[in-house]
């Protein structure tokens, strides 16, 4: 499974790379510590699909991740771009799964390969950007924990990059 | 002819405010796995902090927590409320102290414990195995099986959670047993709830025929539960959501007895 996750994921990646106006480089907001790939914009709709990588302090040295992401430009002045989007987020190693293996009773636990989030990001004219990236997850936790009982800034990851 | 001008200043200024501001907040990525010097071997810490080893046994009790999976304000919220009573002598966390083992989970919690009055002590449950989950916890807090002895008790802490590590190592828990005459035991899945191998709840169950065993506490299965095993009492305590927890008092000749709690109230287990 996470083989077939990892190959459509490179297909789309390698397919999307055709249709890119340009390149991205990011570090963090939940891409990984740091991120390179393509991306686009058509109107006011951006797009971007990059390889994250973060270094591991177990065995496996490297945690590899696929993320895709888009957004909608609420804000599109001469100087930046404001935009709200979402992104997926694929981690296809083999301590990951997509659907809890059969060893395990069903719904045993949630997936843990993949991960939405959502998104802001404040991009400049020259291209740089800051981005601030929340998990479905955290969201989820939000709600169902007591209102102000959990530091909203320790679910937010912030990070940045360049488009060029 | 005009020097050449350069920008070192600012971009220093700027790496640093963005290095700053990322390490602050949040993980690059949702499966970063490495944790900073800030907690480590809270075990360790906590056991440092409860001390005790020592001592004649005189009556004391135990705040209980179960299960504060996905729900570290409601974690902070119980935790302060067990600090300010004035009559345990340390907290004790069963197991899945995260949802999907994931480092900010896992720091959320370091942080409660780092921050409570009281000694924390936690014990491995099967949501904290996933991913990194192991190489995490070892690292924040220590050891998976281990074990104190507070006035006079000992207390014996095992991780029996065998999908994620397979069969429960019965032979440590049965030496353990052996070492002390009085043994209290911690871990995350009770007996009769084992999952897997049915057969390591009769092999739980048979260690509580040793006469050095008192009773013990579990989380796992988030309700409230009591039962006593060849008349060893047995509690498992329900998920921490809306503030549920629970006291266990070793009172004169080490009786146990259990208090059942939501947010301020408590009532004796019967």
């Amino acid at each position: 499974m996470a083989r077939v996750a990892l190959a459509l994921a490179t297909l789309w990646l390698g397919t999307t790379a055709f249709a890119a106006t340009y390149y991205v480089a990011q570090v963090g907001a939940n891409q990984g510590l740091l991120a390179g790939g393509v991306g686009g914009d058509y109107g006011r709709l951006s797009w971007a699909t990059t390889l994250g990588i973060t270094p591991s302090a177990a065995d496996d040295v490297l945690i590899t991740q696929v993320n895709g992401k888009c957004g909608y430009a609420v804000l599109d002045d001469e100087a930046y771009r404001l935009l709200l989007g979402g992104a997926l987020l694929i981690n296809p190693s083999r301590r990951t799964f997509f659907v809890v293996p059969e060893k395990y009773p069903d719904r045993y636990y949630p997936a843990n390969a993949y991960f939405f989030a959502l998104q802001t990001t404040l991009v400049w004219r020259h291209g740089y950007f800051v981005e601030a990236s929340i998990l479905d997850y955290y969201l989820t936790l939000l709600a169902e924990n007591p209102r102000g009982s959990i530091n909203n800034s320790a679910l937010v990851s912030l990070g940045f990059g360049k488009n060029f | 002819m005009k020097p050449p001008t350069t920008c070192l200043p600012q971009l220093c200024l700027c790496t640093t405010l963005l290095v700053s501001a990322l390490s602050s907040c949040g993980s690059p990525s949702p499966w970063a796995n490495w944790v900073g010097a800030q907690y480590k071997n809270l075990t360790k810490q906590s056991l440092r902090e409860l001390g005790g080893s020592n001592e004649a046994f005189t009556p004391f009790a135990v705040g209980l927590i179960a299960d504060p999976q996905g729900l570290p304000g409601y974690l902070r919220f119980v935790s302060a409320r067990l600090n300010r009573r004035d009559d345990l002598a340390f907290t004790f966390i069963l197991g899945d102290i995260t949802d999907r083992s994931l480092r900010d989970e896992f720091l959320w919690v370091a942080g409660v414990v780092e921050d409570s009055d009281l000694p924390t002590l936690t014990v491995v449950g099967n949501h904290d195995g996933l991913l990194y989950g192991e190489k995490t916890y070892r690292n924040l807090f220590g050891d998976l099986n281990y074990s104190f002895i507070y006035r006079d008790v000992k207390f014996i802490v095992w991780n029996n959670n065998p999908y994620e590590w397979g069969y429960p190592d019965f032979k440590w828990l049965r030496a353990q047993v052996e070492s002390f005459p009085y043994v209290f035991i911690f871990s995350h899945q009770p007996p009769g709830a084992i999952d897997r191998y049915a057969h390591a709840n009769d092999e739980l169950r048979d260690v509580y025929e040793h006469e050095h065993v008192l009773g013990s506490a579990h989380g796992h299965t988030h309700k409230y539960h009591f039962q006593y095993v060849h008349e060893k009492p047995v509690i498992t305590v329900a998920i921490m959501k809306e503030e549920h927890h629970a006291i266990v008092h070793f009172g004169e000749d080490r009786a146990l007895r259990f208090e059942k709690c939501w947010k301020d109230k408590c009532r004796w287990q019967e």
